[in-house]
Order: C-alpha cells, then structure tokens, then sequence
C-alpha cells in the first residue's frame, strides 16, 4: 500500500510538473483555469479522479479541485448555490432538483450505463417479482433503485404502498440486512450487488435491464449525469467544454487501459485491485460521439428522463414533472 | 441517680461522642425516669442535638453505653420518636397522611389509620385540615402535624429537638400549653432541648444544663413549681430564683465557650 | 402554521399562577400573536417576491399547501404518530428503568461506585453512534428505533434521577426512619416522592432528548416519521417537506410538553 501511494504521488508530481509545462500554451483559451468538481467513490466519478490522476484536464488549461460528498443531495445543493462548478449526479436528484424549481444547473453529458450491476437480490425461495408480496423488500429511498423497484413491482401488478413493505435501507447495509434476514429482498447496486451476488443463500431476483425504460430508450432507472452551475457555464462556456474535453479523454482512457485506470482509483474506492477491475468491466462508457445527438431534444437520453420524471409524479415523488430539455446543454459538448 | 431505680427509661453510663479528634460529648450519665419531662439546656454545641440522635439512633456513641428500656440499640429506634425544629413534614403527604405514616409502617389497614389518625387530629386540634398538604399551613400548625404524627406512632419517649425555636412568640406559648396539657393527659416520657430558659421552666419536671464544649452535665435540677405554670407561677420568687440559679451556669459557659472560641 | 399561534397562545398563558411581568397575561398573548403574524407575514413577502429562493426557505403557504396535500393522500398524521409513538415507547421503557434504578443509585454509595464507570461511559454518547449496533443487535424494525430513543436518553434520564435522590432533604429520611421506615419504605415512600419534582422536570428535559433521538432513529431503515419525512424531502429537495417536518416536531413537541404539563399539576399539585 505504501510503496503504492509513493508511486500515485510520484505520478501526481510528474503530471504536475508536465501540466505546468502545458499550462501556457492554452491557458489563453479558458476564461478560469481553477474549477473544483464535487464526487464520491461512485463509478460516474472515475473518468474526473483518472483524469485529475493523469494530468488530462492539465492538457486542457484546466486544474480540477476534487471534493467529497457523500450523499448526492448534499452534493447538489452544493452545485446550486455554486460552492462547486461541476458535479457527477444520479438522475433521480437532479430531477428532484428541477422539479423544486430551482433552475441552478445544466446536465451537459451522459458519462454511463451500468444496468447490470444494479437490481433485485433476494433469498433463495423467491422466484419471480410476483413472489415479493407481502414480504419487506429494502431500498434506499430517492435513488435509481428505488425507482426500478416501484417500476418492476408495477410491471409485475403489485401495489408498493400494500402487496409490500418497501423499507428506507441505504445501499451500503444492505448485505448485512440481507444476511440477517432482516429483509427479504433489497435493490442495490455495485459494489454491494457483486459482493452479495457472491454470497451464498442469494439470488439475483433481476437487474435494471428489466427497467421499463430501458427496454424502450436503453436508459437505467437512474442513470448518471455530468451537470455544471448554471452561472459558471454561462460566463465560463469555454472553460466548460475543456471540462468535457479532459473528462472524455479520461472516459476513454479508462476503457483503452482498463488495468492502470483500476490501479489509479482504487485510491478513489478503496477497493482491492480484482474487485476494482470487475467493476470496470460493468460499466458502459458512453463515449463524446454519442452524446451530441442523445442530449439532443429529441434524443433517447432527454426523453429516457423525460419519461422518468413522469414515472416519478405517476407514484408521487416528485409534485410535478419538469421540462427535461430545459436543463440540457448539449451544445457545450466539444 | 446513680442507676439502680428499675424504672429507668432511659439510661447514659458513661457516653462520650467525638467526631475525629472533636470531643462533642464528655463522659455523660444520667437517667430519664419513666413519665418524666426532662428539659436539657446549653449553649449551642454542646451536645444536646448529639444526645437525642444517640438516643433515637441516628448516631452511636463513641464510648459508654446507651439504655432504651434496658437495651441497646444498634439501629434507629422508632420506640424513640422525633419532633424536629424543622417539622420534618413529608411535603407531598396531606395532614392526615403524615400523621398516619408510621402506622402505615407497622402495616395498619387504610381504614384502621384514618380512625387512629383522627383521634390525633383533633388532640392537636387540626380538624378540618385533613386534607391539607403542609404547604397550606402556618408553621404552629405544621409542627402540631409533626407532634400528632410522633403520637401517633405510640413511642414509649418523646424526643424534642428545639421545636418551638422557629414559631414566633404568641404561637410559641400557645404550642408550650398544647404540649403541657398532652403530657399530663399521655403521661410520655419526654426529652425536651432548648435554648430558652424559660421555656424548660415552664414545660419540664425536671432540668438539665449541660456545659459547653465537650458536653458535660453540669446541673441537674427538679422543677417543683406548681401546675397550671401561669402569669402568676411566672412571676413568683421560686420561679426567678430557678431562673437565676440556671442562667448563672449558662451564662457561664457560654462565656467559655466564647473564650474558648476566641 | 396556521394552528401556530394558537397553541404557542395556549402554551403561554397556563392557568397555574405564575409570577407576571410588567407585561399582563392578555396584552402579552396579543403581542406574542401580532409577532408571530408579523414573522409569517415578512417571510411570506421575501418569498414571494423573490428575496429568498423557496429551494432554501418555502414560503409558510408553501409550505401548508404541502400540508393540505399530505393531509389528503391521508399520510401527515401516519407520520407524526409513527414519531410520538417511538418517543413514547423508547421514553417509557428509559423512565421504567432509570426511575428506579436512579432511585437505588442514589441512595446506596457502594452501588453507585459499581456502576459509575458503566454510566460515565454511556453518558457521552449520542443516539447516533448506536445506530450501527442497533441495526445489528434488533434489525431494521420498530424495536431498533426503540432501541435508539432507549438509548439516547437512558444514561442522562439516570443521572437526572439520581442527581434527583440528593437534592432530597436528609431530614425527612431521618424522620421516616424514625416513624419505623425501613430501607424499602425509606426509597418508595421518601426519596422517590420527595425527588419526583426534580425527576419530572428532568423528564420533560428528556423528553426533548428522545425527539432528537427518534429523528435520528428515522434517517436509517424507516418508511414513515417525521425524521423520514424531512430526510426523504431533502433527498427530493422538496425544502417545503423539509421544514413541514420540523414545523410538525415543534408542535407535536409542544402539544406532548402541555400534556407533561398538566400531569406534572396532577402528580405535584402539593407542590408551592
């Protein structure tokens, strides 16, 4: 671990040095060299920890401040009154936020797709969604697995509030609930879905695929989003896109080498180095090409969302759904 | 007095109290005689308080023996009660219940108590006032309850530690009459301290002045002054003679204990 | 919010004589109600006309606009009762055990010097560090949130009960014993009578402890309360849930502390 860390600092020394060096060639072309970025160890945020890492926004003019949330609403409300200028965030906050009113950001990019890490696991005598009746089924409220457990308990004809006993439970205790029985199912995500899809005496009940949405626009129950202060990417559209720029290049850099981009963010996750490479191998970079046209107004991301905030005014949520197109930027992509 | 009458109720051989290396009580002895009112003065610290709490066994000697009834006791002894300055009332208790207390102790039935506690009521005069809790009541009126509740409990001795030193001087007379009158109707063997040299010829049948620190027995003295104890009595040459005979041993040893303080 | 000044109204002005200041009972509840008009209506105001963004404070409609709509889906009062009835119970089990055992502590030096290490430990602890173990010891159901609220306010309901027993005069112990009180009688018919005042206004104290437990109790593993419903509002940044849970505290924590109030004149009433 030691001998470890002295080479992650040796390596943030050299691409501090080499980003000092690259520097003044293009710091003409941003408006404000210093952005922070508010993450967690959660996988949307890798492209920006690799890319801080491996000097990439450096390239691009730009030196980011990384800062640690540990829940995505505190990370918002922090972006909204601009304590941070760019932020990685699961959908289903960042609709809560539009529907509040609150017009404090833009979703500029669609960093990924990891509908096989997330989902439904149960103990071994529940066979089929119809089976959760009347048994207590854990999830962690206002989150993608929440979304995807309403919609697949009314896919399959069951009333959330009756048939069963949804129970607030955050994804990190959900094995050891699981364990002890405590509950009978939960919906959660990596890493608590792999290490308890490993257990014996579980069973994978299913994963976001059978999401409602994501049989129609390939979109997850909760799909991550890469947002900006509203102000800041007003007065700073170019510091923006260098923003995406270095973030698409670390994207892409995760997905060419994924063995040296494991060993750089296991600082980030604390994971050990196999475990850290399965995660990688889940997750689906969704590269600069597709974004323009799935941010697109008519596009397949900004109506997957669209759809979502319904679904989530249709089992009361949210009050009222908002108008998704309005907080997209997709012209800022580079 | 030299302890061989068998009717003694109360017998000191010998008692001594220290508190570390504070003498409180110096080699006391002295017999309380059953149906006796025995009225003890002294400057303040000289061990009146400490006697009582031997007596009612709050407090052990440090040397000698203390008699109840011909035995010791290790343990308080209820057959001993306590009428405090303080009333010593329980505050959340109406009148009648603070009376019945120590019958409650000894298992009475709730019926059984009110009947016997009535009986005190109205001996101390508090009829009507049942029901009432302490804080409705003046402090003549508390310290009856006090007195009423020690009757109550039947003891054998009556113990008094300055009760009337907190009334004001009207109620003071009138409680000094009220207790003459229940001492001749109950006949109690009665332990009596005080400041006031008048009061301990009024109440007592007999007076004992104690010295100032460590406590010793310096005047033991018979009252012979004639029953009712009125204006008349108060202004006779016996009483003043009585009077002046005590005060001079009081006077005494408060100016020792004032130069000893000094 | 409406009800507000109301009860604020009611809680000031109880009918047990009280000491008045230059200020007499009835012109004081105008100005008490003329204040809290005033607040509500200036907050009102920054609100609507764009002083302050309701994503930071909702206006006091908003916020009994989100009553009216929760009082319709029929779930407002599942969630204060869901609350009051966790402080209750987790209270009620605390007070069962503290009382007496206070009583026994205070009283005894020797059982005291036992479990004053145990009590010194427990004492700093906030409801929140027992979440983990309760999760662990009693699952996610009701008993954990009893398990918290137990917790929260057992050691200091302890320490109020046996700081209680000294405050008690020795004198009436002494006339007890004296009346033939033994060790028993002296600690039901003395000392717990005679600290009961300072008890119960420690249990109001507590009282307040166990709604800040119960609220923590509710971030983990719950599905209704008043906790629940402020943390689910801020996952939704729906602030005007947020701030309907807590407006709902304050006044359930009122209405309780009448409740206490009224029984305290009850229990108490030999008291000056």
């Amino acid at each position: 671990m030691n001998v470890f860390r002295r080479t992650v600092l040796a390596g943030l020394a050299a691409t501090a040095l080499f980003g000092g060096c690259m520097w003044p060639a293009v710091a003409a072309e941003v408006e404000v060299s210093k952005v922070s970025y508010g993450g967690s160890p959660w996988l949307s945020h890798y492209p920006v920890w690799v890319g801080i890492k491996k000097g990439l926004f450096a390239q691009h003019g730009l030196e980011v401040q990384w800062q640690s949330f540990s829940t995505g609403s505190a990370r918002m409300s922090s972006l909204a009154i601009g304590e941070i200028d760019f932020g990685g965030t699961g959908s289903i906050s960042a609709i809560a936020l539009m529907a509040s009113g609150a017009k404090a950001f833009y979703v500029i990019a669609a960093p990924d797709s990891y509908a096989t890490v997330e989902g439904i696991i149960t103990t071994p005598d529940i066979n089929s969604v119809a089976d959760l009746k009347g048994k207590k089924l854990g999830v962690p409220f206002a989150t993608s697995s929440h979304v995807l457990a309403l919609d697949v308990l009314e896919q399959a004809g069951l009333d959330p509030n009756k048939d069963v006993t949804l129970i607030n439970l955050p994804s990190s205790d959900a094995p050891s609930a699981l364990m002890a029985k405590q509950v009978d199912a939960v919906t959660t995500w990596t890493p608590a879905f792999n290490s308890l899809k490993a257990q014996p005496n579980t069973k994978v009940l299913l994963d976001a695929r059978e999401f409602s949405l994501y049989k129609q626009f390939k979109l997850g129950p909760g799909p991550d989003l890469l947002v900006v202060n509203q102000s800041f990417a007003d007065k700073n559209p170019k510091s923006t896109t260098a923003f995406l720029q270095g973030y698409f290049e670390a994207s892409q850099f995760i997905k060419d080498n994924p063995d040296e981009a494991a060993k750089i963010l296991m600082e980030l996750t604390q994971l050990p180095m196999d475990e850290q490479s399965n995660v990688l191998k889940d997750i689906e970079w969704i590269g600069l090409a597709d974004q323009q046209k799935m941010l697109s107004p008519d596009g397949t991301f900004t109506k997957g969302l669209q759809s979502l905030a319904d679904f989530l005014v249709r089992h009361k949520q949210i009050d009222t759904a908002p108008r998704i197109d309005q907080w997209v930027k997709a012209e800022l992509l580079p | 007095m030299e302890g061989l009458t068998s009717n003694a109720v109360i017998r000191f051989s010998d008692v001594s109290k220290s508190y570390g290396s504070l003498l409180a009580l110096n080699d006391v002895s002295f017999n309380v005689e059953e149906g006796e009112f025995v009225v003890i003065v002294g400057a303040s610290g000289c061990g009146k308080s400490t006697m009582l709490n031997m007596i009612a066994g709050f407090d052990q000697p440090s040397n000698g023996r203390i008699e109840v009834q011909g035995k010791e006791h290790s343990g308080v002894n209820p057959q001993c009660g306590m009428v405090f300055q303080q009333y010593a009332l329980f505050p959340w208790m109406t009148v009648e219940d603070n009376i019945a207390f120590g019958l409650k102790m000894k298992g009475q039935s709730k019926a059984e108590r009110r009947q016997h506690a009535q009986e005190f009521i109205e001996m101390v005069g508090l009829r009507g006032f049942e029901k009432a809790y302490p804080k409705a009541l003046s402090g003549g009126m508390r310290q009856r309850v006090a007195i009423a509740r020690v009757l109550a409990n039947s003891p054998s001795v009556m113990l008094f530690d300055e009760p009337f030193a907190a009334l004001d001087a009207m109620t003071r007379q009138v409680l000094q009459e009220e207790l003459v009158k229940i001492y001749e109707q109950q006949r109690k063997t009665i332990l009596f301290i005080t400041h006031s040299i008048d009061e301990a010829l009024l109440l007592s049948s007999r007076i004992v002045v104690m010295s100032a620190r460590p406590g010793r027995i310096v005047q033991d003295i018979q009252n012979d002054l004639p029953h009712p104890r009125n204006a008349e009595v108060q202004l006779s040459e016996r009483y003043v003679e009585l009077k002046r005979h005590i005060w001079g041993s009081v006077q005494a040893e408060v100016m020792r204990s004032i130069e000893g303080a000094a | 919010m409406r009800a507000e000044p109301a009860v604020r109204g009611a809680s000031s002005a109880p009918p047990l004589p009280r000491r008045r200041g230059p200020i007499a009972g009835a012109s004081k509840l105008i100005i008490s109600l003329v204040s809290c008009i005033l607040i509500i209506a200036v907050w009102e105001g920054a609100v609507r006309f764009g002083f302050i963004q309701p994503l930071f404070l909702p206006a006091p409609s908003q916020i009994v606009n989100r009553a009216m709509l929760m009082l319709e889906q029929g779930t407002l009062f599942g969630h204060v009762i869901a609350s009051t009835w966790r402080v209750m119970v987790g209270f009620v089990l605390a007070s069962c055990v503290a009382i007496p055992l206070g009583i026994f502590l205070g009283t005894s030096a020797l059982s005291r010097a036992i479990f004053d290490p145990v009590l010194s430990f427990l004492r700093p602890l906030p409801s929140m560090s027992w979440i983990p173990l309760s999760l662990l010891w009693f699952g996610i159901g009701e008993s954990q949130k009893y398990s918290i609220v137990f917790m929260g306010s057992f050691a200091p309901s302890l320490l109020y009960v046996m700081e209680a027993t000294k405050g008690v005069d020795p004198l009436l112990v002494k006339a007890a014993q004296n009346l033939g009180a033994k060790q028993k009688d002296v600690m039901l018919e003395v000392i717990l009578p005679a600290s009961l005042p300072q008890i119960i206004s420690g249990l109001k104290v507590m009282l307040g402890i166990a709604w800040t437990c119960v609220i923590s109790a509710e971030l983990v593993a719950a599905r209704e309360g008043l906790g629940f419903l402020i943390m689910n509002g801020k996952e939704y940044f729906q602030t005007d849930t947020v701030v309907l849970g807590m407006v709902l505290i304050s006044l359930t924590v009122m209405a309780t502390d009448i409740v206490f109030r009224a029984l305290e004149r009850r229990i108490l009433k030999w008291k000056d």
